[in-house]
């Protein structure tokens, strides 16, 4: 077959992507014995998974810390084999606050194509999959982040992905990382720049189906992984009083996740509000102008009966009726508004309102742990005879065996506690709340009987869940 | 704490010796370096080519006294070859300003390099960073991967000093000076999913990891440092190893940690309002839900 040979050639004259990453360690990772079946010069094998390497896991987040402004974004580089995008470089963007829009579009394009230039010379990955965006509390949804993702979406291979990091969770200790792009029904509209009801309707779009999620991994390579394995170590320094006070390695481990205080929630709170307030105004907008089209539109067709009438009239009187006179020229019926950035708003206030739940969740679980893990007050009475008499070199107090072994016992029953806390955590007035929507769906579901053209939500994707568009 | 190896070196701060030298610049005697210019280091030398037996680049970073802050770093192409070795200028400049639009605070402090050996080129290069870094005196970070065999990986930083009655660029004394790894708090979470990830047996791991699961991994690491500490309390009082009184002060003083603020109706406090954000929450998020459906119901 001529097809195959082809390929087979060209997988020859290619080098092997995965042998360059494992080069300089002697591990054997699977490299496959023809590329053929790889090679995607069509960029055919649609994408299946993101993979993140770990360099630029720590770069997004340095930069989203230390960028003067919560929309720290810059550019994925990488390249895509056999389904899986692999990302293995980025560079942060510039960041422009009130610039001349032109001016720094330009001087963000000149910045990107000489950066490109540099990393090509250095052996580094200097072609573009996508991009990465910065934000507190999971509130990304926003203009500029769909419109570069759909010029992405046009250009690069594949369509590109955009990477969003929660600055606020990682704060937590929990490091988030997701892949998105946008969904093929939220592009058609976004092409014909039509979001109004009834492309909305038609393209079945909230604000849960703008983005589709690809599976996100991370990866570290295995020098990364040998040497964060080293750094990870304890030292082998001998423990002595002089040290004790300091983590015995450069990674000890860290517990700021079981840190109850609840700074956060103030802030995601206030953003909500923020958000809602937005919403309103918004609506309002909407409705005005709704009310705007429907006042215009009474008008004309006022007018167009009352025509009607006035030429029956005068075919009973044998007159010739006056002609039909176009009334879009007569009455100017404004352009129904585009609901992009209410859609965008809600997505923004059910993404906080998530964030917040999540908080609420954990904070809830270290509450309980925290209740049915070691009981207090008999181990500080104890403690507080102990400390009356300080240890002298004898070494520890002899209670302490006893205390250790209560402190353990009862910290080992942490795990079943967390499963029972888990179940109880259904019962909670917030999560039945959520059985309130399908109620809501199967009301707007029966609404559908009275008006026939109203559309049947109850196929759409729901909230939180993935949106499977195809 | 050292990031590699341990070293003999003596690192002695000489006091300011004249109040007229006090505007001169010092000599750091502290390096710290950030994850992101020590994986930086790591990829460059992943991507090398074969005929490089190390690669170099340059240090960004901040100053404070004497201490140097790295705080990022890029490679830069350099050719060595038995008789002369090659930095290409033009390509630093350029990458430097590059990152200065980014990052304006990060300037150049000094250069890294892989492998632990220093010769008469790594004296040439520190000589052409020395001018770089006008009034400062360069760092020197070399970074030994750890792949060649007998080799342990580690993180060593030098300053130079010329050396010799008539000092020539090629001549220095590279000075060990201590390093360690300083990075955000906030960043702590992002190195511990590296972590977690280049432990497990793919080096892969999947996002995103659920909040509790980590809160669990947490509490198992109290459980297991729990399980430690009872084995050295026991040994102790079993006779079988001598008991350091300064372990058991510090053993006092964490689990005697104070939680009356919670114990005294607090706890229910904190719960009701936990209890109440999580209703708030799942109240704006069904509300949002129902909005946005009702938007698409709105044209009949």
């Amino acid at each position: 077959m001529a097809a195959t040979s082809m390929a087979a050639a060209l997988a020859a004259s290619l080098p092997a992507p995965a042998a360059v990453t494992v080069a300089p360690t002697p591990t054997y990772e699977a490299i496959p014995a023809s590329m053929a079946k790889a090679v995607d010069i069509e960029a055919e094998i649609p994408l299946t998974c993101v993979q993140l390497d770990g360099m630029v896991v720590t770069k997004i987040i340095k930069h989203a810390r230390e960028a003067p402004s919560t929309t720290a974004h810059g550019l994925l580089l990488g390249l895509d084999l056999d389904g899986i995008l692999e990302v293995s470089n980025s560079f942060p963007l510039p960041h422009h606050a009130n610039d001349d829009d032109d001016k720094s579009a330009k001087s963000s394009a000149r910045h990107q194509a000489s950066m490109l230039r540099s990393l090509k010379e250095v052996q580094a990955d200097d072609s573009v999959v996508g991009f990465y965006q910065a934000t507190t509390l999971g509130a990304f949804f926003s203009q500029s982040l769909i419109d570069t993702q759909a010029i992405h979406q046009d250009k690069l291979r594949h369509g590109g992905i955009v990477i969003v990091h929660d600055i606020a969770q990682t704060a937590r200790g929990n490091a988030s990382f997701r892949a998105y792009r946008l969904t093929a029904a939220f592009l058609d509209a976004y092409k014909k720049a039509n979001f109004s009801t009834s492309s909305l309707i038609n393209h079945r779009l909230t604000f849960s189906s703008i983005l589709e999620e690809v599976p996100l991994k991370i990866r570290t390579n295995p020098l990364l992984s040998a040497f964060l394995g080293t750094l990870a170590e304890p030292s082998r320094a001998p423990l002595s009083s002089a040290t004790l006070g300091k983590a015995s390695s450069e990674l000890g481990p860290s517990f700021s996740v079981v840190d109850l205080g609840t700074g956060g929630i103030t802030r995601n709170l206030e953003q909500i509000v923020e958000a809602v307030d937005n919403y309103r105004t918004e609506e309002g907008n909407l409705s005005y102008l709704s009310r705007q089209i429907a006042r215009e539109r009474a008008k004309a067709e006022n007018y167009l009966a009352k025509r009607k009438e006035e030429n029956q009239t005068r075919v009973a009187q044998g007159l010739a009726p006056l002609p039909e006179e176009d009334v879009s020229r007569l009455f100017k019926i404004p352009a129904e508004p585009s609901r992009l950035e209410s859609l965008l708003l809600l997505g923004k206030i059910d993404a906080l309102g998530k964030s917040l739940g999540g908080t609420a969740s954990t904070g809830l679980v270290k509450i309980h742990v925290f209740r049915k893990g070691p009981r207090p007050r008999p181990l500080r009475r104890r403690l507080r005879q102990r400390t009356r008499h300080p240890p002298t070199s004898s070494g520890p107090p002899p209670k302490f065996n006893n205390l250790m072994t209560e402190v353990k016992n009862k910290i080992k029953e942490v795990p079943v506690h967390l499963s029972s806390i888990l179940l109880d955590y259904t019962d909670v007035p917030g999560i039945t709340l959520g059985l309130s929507l399908d109620k809501a769906t199967a009301v707007i579901k029966k609404s559908k009987t009275k008006h026939p053209n109203c559309l049947d939500t109850s196929d759409l994707p729901e909230t939180g869940e993935k949106a499977s568009h195809g | 704490m050292p990031l590699g190896p341990p070293s003999s070196a003596l690192n002695i701060q000489g006091p300011s010796t004249s109040d007229a030298l006090q505007n001169a610049p010092r000599t750091p005697t502290h390096i710290t370096i950030h994850p992101v210019a020590l994986f930086s280091i790591l990829d460059h030398y992943l991507r090398r080519t074969d005929s490089q037996p190390r690669v170099i680049g340059t240090l960004l970073g901040t100053r404070h006294e004497n201490e140097v802050e790295v705080r990022s770093s890029f490679a830069v192409l350099h050719s060595e070859t038995d008789e002369q070795v090659a930095v290409d200028m033009d390509y630093h400049r350029t990458m430097y300003e590059l990152h200065h639009k980014v990052h304006p605070k990060e300037v150049i402090v000094g250069w890294y390099s892989t492998g632990s050996n220093l010769n008469t080129y790594s004296a040439l290069i520190q000589n052409f960073y020395s001018q770089e870094t006008v009034n400062h005196p360069a760092i020197h970070v070399s970074v030994n991967t750890g792949v060649e065999e007998g080799q342990e990986a580690g993180v060593k930083a030098y300053v130079s000093s010329p050396v010799g009655t008539a000092p020539k660029p090629e001549n220095c004394v590279f000075i060990p000076v201590p390093v360690e790894l300083r990075f955000h708090d906030a960043e702590r979470s992002g190195l511990d999913l590296l972590l977690s990830t280049g432990n497990s047996s793919t080096s892969t791991s999947s996002q995103p990891v659920a909040d509790l699961e980590i809160i669990e991994r947490s509490i198992m690491a109290v459980s297991d440092m729990l399980d430690r500490v009872l084995a050295y309390v026991r040994d102790v009082l079993l006779g079988q190893r001598k008991g350091d009184p300064a372990i058991g002060r510090y053993l006092m003083d964490t689990l005697g940690a104070s939680t009356d603020d919670l114990e005294k109706g607090g706890f229910n406090a904190a719960l009701q309002d936990t209890l109440m954000i999580s209703y708030l929450a799942n109240l704006v998020r069904a509300q949002a839900e129902v909005s946005s459906r009702l938007a698409l119901t709105a044209a009949a």
